[in-house]
């Protein structure tokens, strides 16, 4: 379907979404009925949210149910959290340079106020063996975690981590 | 399977390895969602710290309720959410878990997102996420075959 404009020949935009539309809808044509149906939804969203992520994650819902994702597991393994062995080692320097530092402040604040890794954890609603796991660099405190060591200490979490 | 394609479930830890006491729970995630951690966390010091997050999840007991994680439940399943250190200033990581009891306790990650705000997740990613966890529950993704000597360490108290 096409309208004449000045001379050019221009597809008409409504015929234009209505054969995407059609195409797209053969995608799918053969999945099942709950499939289809929010593909279906995923894409009016995706037409019709004002907000870009939104609308990124539904095409990516949209692609999901389409090729329902091919076998990755050649990569897969690179994931595997490992044997034990593992959380007694940091590989990646910045990480590692990040703990440091966080680690190396928490010491310091809590020595500041004379306080032993029990009072910390006390204080913070922690327990000892995770404030030790901190200090001696075998976790990366998250930031629920610093956030109550950091009001425990009466610091901000900024005063902790430096990126925050 | 369905429309012809493979699928895998991977094992990203044992329930009862790590240090003493072991963790509680053992973690198994869908090949998509190394897609998707691989693309929203591109750098190598995010991917550890994120799972140095999921081993400290897998030693809770009850990792619906952490004192060092931050966990919401989303309708049928939970997420974990974190954000800065090692994340960088931009980045709210999401974590979608569930879990099965049988044939063995496993917390099943169904998905990550990097968030560009602090709000509530996206519906589109909920039905997502839901599609994944009712196509699991169906049989469409296959449950790693779990050794006894792994399966037995915490129930019987032994050694591995």
């Amino acid at each position: 379907m096409a309208t004449e404009q000045c001379g050019v020949v221009a597809e008409n935009p409504r015929a234009k979404l209505e054969k995407f539309w059609e195409e797209m809808c053969a995608l799918v044509a053969k999945h099942p009925p709950q499939d289809r149906l929010l593909f279906q939804k995923m894409f009016v969203t995706a037409f019709t949210t004002g907000d870009k992520e939104e609308r990124r994650e539904a095409v990516a819902t949209m692609v999901e149910i389409v090729y329902d994702h091919a076998d990755t597991r050649a990569f897969v393994q690179q994931w595997a959290l490992g044997p034990a062995g593992d959380e007694t080692e940091v590989h990646d320097p910045k990480l590692k340079q990040w703990m440091t530092h966080v680690a190396r402040v928490i010491k310091k604040l809590r020595n500041d106020k004379e306080w032993s890794q029990d009072d910390l954890a006390n204080e913070a609603g922690l327990t000892q063996s995770h404030i030790s796991r901190i200090e001696n660099l075998y976790h990366a405190p998250s930031h629920k975690t610093l956030k109550k060591i950091a009001k425990a200490l009466g610091v901000s979490v900024g005063d902790i981590d430096p990126v925050d | 399977m369905e429309n012809g394609q493979r699928k895998s479930v991977d094992v990203a830890l044992w329930r009862g390895s790590g240090p003493e006491p072991g963790y509680a729970w053992t973690v198994i995630y869908l090949s998509s969602v190394w897609y998707e951690y691989q693309k929203n966390f591109p750098e190598a010091g995010q991917q550890e710290y994120i799972r140095m997050q999921v081993r400290d999840l897998a030693r809770h007991p009850d990792p619906t309720h952490s004192l060092t994680l931050s966990i919401d439940r989303v309708g049928s399943f939970w997420e974990l959410r974190d954000k800065g250190g090692p994340l960088g200033t931009k980045t709210n990581m999401r974590m979608y878990f569930d879990f099965i009891t049988v044939p063995h306790p496993c917390i099943r990650v169904l998905g990550f997102d990097d968030k560009k705000n602090d709000g509530q997740i996206y519906g589109v990613v909920k039905d997502r996420i839901d599609r994944r966890q009712q196509k699991w529950d169906e049989g469409v993704y296959p449950i790693p075959e779990f050794p006894k000597r792994r399966q037995t360490r915490l129930t019987e108290g032994g050694g591995p």
